[in-house]
């Protein structure tokens, strides 16, 4: 019944097939060490087709009978071409071949790019050798702030991982770690991600043309994948740099099982600590600052048999930061204590089943969280001072949290030569603790008479939204030319009473203009029942998840996108691609609300609309001596609330118009590499007063006495700071010792040292001459700037 | 591994060259002079005060005269020696104003301020006034107001220790406080605004109770109402046409037999400035700026009326 019923879709989609035809399963391994390949690139000749492996390096097609040949190529890899005649349903192993490793002089052989066979579009790759070759800040590698030097993506403040890609808000990137999403993927303030370079397989970002099977996002999609199983010998790793030391591991614990193990801990405050020193000793303050952080990944792989795996995986990080200063001044004591920290945590059980020759899935039972807890404790002791008791003390306690508990399942059928077809579902339990606050007040001021003492708690009631997301997709080829992914991706979403529900379609298409040229189209409407809460300034682990509630509606989005995809010779590729997009409903802070705002969070925001549009080139070179890529963004981002900047539209806080990346890497010969990057881009757009007037009046009508200033802002996000620019170096140098294997990094951040601007500040210098009415009053505005050159170090081994 | 230790201390020394960090220059936009006005009118007044000075860019150097609390850069008798001040009424008449010399301002009167003395005052009635003021080295400023209709009180209770330890303020015990309850029905023809204030006397001078504000009580369960500290701003915003009822929580300085309620029915524009002037001048980092509210054409600051009744408070 259910086949027949997918005949008649077929039917009525116009598609039918012909001749006889037969499955074709297959993986793709590493020759050396028997791991999987993921999203290796394959084509066969006969039908002009393309397909490419999924995250176990597993690729299923239906081809007519007969003689075949199948091109193999991977980033990293020897492309092969295998002869293959068809008779039967088969399945194959296919081997390939890694150029030498970083020692290694020549590679020579060219890859075969699919940039031109995908029928995706807005999508990127980087695989964890790539983000290694990426000069990095104190020489920690970082996925996410290599994904920034991709065409489209724009990076936040600097040194920080964040980013927004199309003009979105940070919170429309679905961040998935193994398929799970992260709600902060961020440690030490931003300054660095959670993902642990040494775990990490691959990263995959797409940031338009969304296939029916994402959801929950209108931005962009991040899956970063870590390593897969089935190393036949156990492979170490253990690194020491200037801000962490990671160690981990991975291998067989027998024929079935295989393990993956990691750990990371930071000490930035240890290697800040002399800058510290100097400002708290500069200033007479007796601090300490204390900054730890620590993750862990663990995934355990086995395989039952044939058709039956099961894997389980869990991820964990926190940050814990504390300061503490003591002052004294002529006795008096004032005191602070900030207290900061949050964590991550995700666990998962995955279940890959292949039903039959032609239907798989893949279940995951998962459970997200995150958390933050801060502290700000303030006391004063004016005892000194006032000659009798004088002390109060002041503590200001904030919790939030997000968790998720959800089940999905996707499913992948391969009945037809000319059809890939996916479908399946999530259910979500969404638990959201939107913040609590936890306030204590003591003063006894014997000079005053008064003695008060207050502890007070502000709840704000957990929200618990039900979100469930259903999809259907075809990956269809027409032709040898056309192919087009169409499907339809709807969600259901129940909070207190209130049903949201959104059917979004999704459609895509390429048209091969000639063998090395593609032209591609697409079109996604997007919904997100998700906002995060961000402060206008800097991004900080503060920042708060919040559901759509009945007054608080979740974000919709639409996308179009169209460009060219090619490839020149074997060694290149190049893309240029135009789109603009729509997204609504998006959330702000409303003017003089913040995080230290205790009302009701649905009083302190406003939602509006914001509209993107632009256009990105991409020129890229994967193999040989050199590899690197030259990306640019041309781009308009807005935003329009009717609370905000008195309904007029306003530029997005990082609203690029220009944004060029060029990243590259050359082996000198078989023991080193040198590698760098450029970046410019426009200056942010940030919200600053170009003048202010006074106003004095009587009390009885102002409220106060004498005069006041009144800021004048020209508009929200209306000033543009100076545009950034900055050049990055590494050097690695690599040996093979006895038993094993080093690499001694050296890296320079900020070459030139640009000093880029981080936040502004206005400086205000009153001046009275002595036996003088008159007071001058000068104003002025300067911008700072934290990250001048930085060198760094790491020293790495590979067992 | 001698060669690699003494690498490291090297780039450690390179590291900690904290001198490097240079505050960057920013260049900033041009600036626009224009009139900067501050012009609240009472009904009840005879003697109508202006205060008009220029708007001042971020990176000029303003003098001020402390004891007047005067910007000496703009001086009207100089600089604008035909600066024309008017208000044109709705029946047709115009109130011309003129410049006020320090020594004629009364006390607790600042800045350059410009007078008009009626012979009646300005009255509950008055309609719509029209406000322009023109000089030669600024654009042409106006700006146009109308009085709002007085809506009085229905009743006024002091409730002695209302405390229930709910309310989160380190500036008030609350298990010993006093609240004050305010009822009043709103008209419901279209939008009013009202700015309640309470007054003590001290050493023979009037002046605002303070510290009769507790952000949780007043933001959370009464969003209608802003404010701070002093004085409270209300829009009928979510009870249009409705009896409305709140109570405050009065501070440290409780009210006495000479403490007064100054409830004034006020225009859209005296509402919108002063609840504006909160978020103005704000750190960025945690906080969104906002321009405060102006409602003068090609200018700043604010033209508004009110309409005030005082009740005293009954103990």
């Amino acid at each position: 019944m259910t086949k027949a019923l997918l005949i008649q879709i077929l039917l009525l989609l116009g598609i039918y097939t012909y001749g006889q035809s037969y499955q074709l399963d297959g993986t793709i391994k590493d020759r050396e060490t028997n791991e999987v390949l993921v999203n290796a690139n394959l084509l066969f000749d006969r039908s002009a087709e393309g397909s490419v492996s999924d995250r176990d390096g597993h690729f299923s097609v239906v081809l007519n009978a007969g003689k075949q040949k199948i091109k193999v190529s991977y980033v990293g890899y020897q492309t092969t071409t295998i002869p293959l005649t068809l008779r039967s349903d088969t399945s194959i192993v296919i081997y390939l071949t890694p150029y030498a490793p970083l020692e290694a002089v020549e590679i020579q052989e060219a890859r075969q790019t699919n940039v031109v066979e995908r029928t995706q579009m807005s999508s990127n790759r980087l695989t964890a050798k790539e983000i290694e070759q990426i000069p990095a800040l104190l020489g920690e590698q970082d996925a996410l702030k290599a994904l920034q030097l991709l065409p489209g993506v724009q990076a936040g403040q600097e040194g920080q991982s964040n980013f927004f890609v199309r003009g979105g808000n940070a919170d429309q990137n679905l961040i998935l770690l193994d398929g799970v999403p992260l709600y902060n993927p961020f440690h030490l303030f931003g300054f660095l991600s959670v993902f642990n370079s040494d775990v990490i397989e691959e990263v995959n970002l797409l940031k338009g043309g969304f296939p029916a099977r994402y959801g929950g996002r209108l931005a962009s999609v991040i899956e970063v994948n870590t390593k897969k199983r089935q190393t036949e010998k156990w492979k170490h790793r253990a690194s020491i740099g200037l801000i962490a030391s990671k160690i981990a591991t991975q291998g067989n614990l027998n024929e079935r099982t295989s393990l993956l193990a990691a750990a990371r801990y930071s000490y930035a405050d240890i290697a800040f600590a002399p800058i510290l020193a100097e400002s708290f000793s500069r200033n007479g303050i007796d601090g300490s600052l204390r900054n730890s952080i620590y993750d862990l990944n663990l995934k355990l792989s086995h395989r039952v048999n044939e058709k039956t795996q099961l894997e389980v995986g869990s991820y964990f990080g926190r940050d814990r930061y504390g300061r503490r200063e003591k002052r004294e001044r002529e006795g008096n004591i004032f005191e602070n204590i900030d207290r900061l920290s949050w964590q991550n945590a995700l666990a998962y059980v995955g279940w890959q089943q292949k039903w039959n020759k032609y239907l798989s899935s893949e279940s995951k039972l998962y459970f997200t969280h995150y958390w933050l807890n801060n502290r700000d404790a303030a006391s004063t002791d004016l005892t000194a001072s006032s000659g009798v008791k004088n002390v109060s003390e002041y503590d200001l306690s904030y919790q939030a949290a997000v968790q998720d508990v959800a089940l999905k399942s996707d499913f992948s059928y391969d009945r037809w030569e000319k059809h890939h077809i996916r479908f399946g579902g999530a259910v979500i339990q969404h638990f959201f603790k939107p913040g609590n606050f936890s306030q204590y007040a003591f003063i006894d001021n014997q000079q005053l008479g008064i003695f008060f003492e207050q502890d007070t708690t502000t709840i704000q009631n957990e929200v618990r939204p039900l979100e469930t997301a259903w999809y259907v997709e075809d990956e269809l080829t027409l032709n040898d030319r056309w192919s087009i992914n169409g499907g339809l991706h709807f969600s259901t979403y129940h909070v207190a009473g209130k049903n949201y529900f959104s059917l979004q379609p999704r459609l895509a298409s390429r048209i091969k203009l000639a063998r090395t040229v593609a032209f591609k189209t697409s079109f996604a409407q997007m919904r997100q029942y998700i906002h995060l809460l961000t402060n206008p300034g800097i991004g900080l682990p503060t920042d708060l998840w919040l559901p759509a509630t009945a007054n608080i509606l979740p974000q919709d989005g639409w996308q179009a996108a169209a460009g060219f995809a090619g490839q020149i010779g074997q060694t290149y590729e190049w893309g240029v691609e135009g789109y603009y997009k729509e997204m609504h409903n998006v959330l702000s802070y409303r003017a003089g609300a913040g995080l230290f705002d205790t009302r009701d969070w649905e009083a302190q925001v406003t939602q509006g609309k914001g509209w993107a549009y632009g256009t990105e080139f991409l020129f890229r070179k994967n193999v040989g001596r050199w590899t690197g890529w030259l990306s640019y963004t041309l781009s308009w981002s807005w935003r329009q609330f009717d609370d905000l900047n008195e309904g007029e539209r306003f530029p997005f806080r990082y609203d690029r118009r220009h944004d060029i990346a060029i990243t590259g890497s050359y082996q000198l010969n078989d023991r080193m590499r040198l590698s760098a990057n450029w970046v410019y881009f426009t200056g942010n757009s940030v919200t600053l007063a170009s003048g202010f007037y006074t106003t004095g009046w009587d009390r009885r009508l102002s409220g106060w006495s004498g005069n006041r200033f009144i800021d004048i802002y020209d508009g929200k996000n209306s000033f543009r700071l100076p545009e950034y620019h900055r050049l990055d170096i590494a050097f690695d140098w690599s040996k093979q010792k006895k038993r094993f294997f080093r690499i001694w990094s050296f890296g320079l951040y900020n070459v030139y040292n640009n000093l880029n601007p981080f936040y502004l500040r206005r400086l205000s210098s009153v001046k009275t001459p002595e036996g003088s009415v008159i007071t001058t009053l000068e104003s002025k505005v300067e911008a700072i700037g934290l990250f001048p050159i930085i060198p760094s170090i790491s020293y790495k081994i590979v067992m | 591994m001698r060669k690699s230790s003494c690498l490291v201390a090297v780039i450690f020394a390179l590291w900690n060259c904290n001198s490097l960090t240079e505050p960057i220059e920013i260049e900033l936009p041009n600036f626009e002079k224009q009139f900067a006005v501050h012009a609240l009118l009472l009904d009840k007044d005879t003697n109508l005060y202006l205060k008009i000075d220029e708007t001042i860019g971020l990176d000029e150097v303003l003098l001020f005269n402390t004891n007047l609390n005067e910007n000496l850069l703009f001086d009207p008798l100089i600089d604008n020696p035909s600066l024309d001040v008017r208000i044109s009424k709705e029946d047709g008449n115009e109130i011309v104003f003129e410049y006020l010399p320090n020594e004629k301002r009364p006390d607790n009167f600042f800045g350059n301020n410009y007078i008009a003395h009626l012979d009646k005052p300005l009255g509950k009635n008055v309609g719509k006034l029209k406000l322009s003021i023109r000089g030669k080295s600024l654009p042409f400023a106006k700006a146009e107001v109308t009085m709002p209709t007085l809506v009085p009180l229905v009743s006024s209770k002091l409730i002695p220790n209302i405390g229930d330890g709910k309310h989160a303020s380190p500036f008030i015990n609350v298990d010993s406080v006093d609240g004050l309850n305010i009822t009043f029905w709103d008209p419901k023809e279209k939008e009013n605004y009202y700015e309640l204030r309470i007054i003590g006397k001290s050493k023979n001078e009037e002046s605002d109770i303070l510290n009769f504000y507790i952000s949780n009580y007043m933001t959370s369960l009464n969003p209608e109402l802003k404010g701070g500290r002093s004085r409270f701003y209300i829009s009928d915003k979510n009870f249009n046409g409705e009896e409305f009822s709140f109570t405050i929580l009065l501070g440290l300085n409780s009210v006495s037999s000479e403490s007064k309620i100054v409830w004034r029915s006020i225009s859209k524009e005296w509402y919108e400035f002063y609840t504006s002037l909160s978020t103005n001048s704000l750190d960025q980092t945690f906080t969104e700026p906002n321009n405060a509210y102006s409602n003068i054409e090609n200018g700043s600051g604010v033209f508004a009326v009110g309409n005030e009744i005082i009740y005293p408070i009954n103990l």
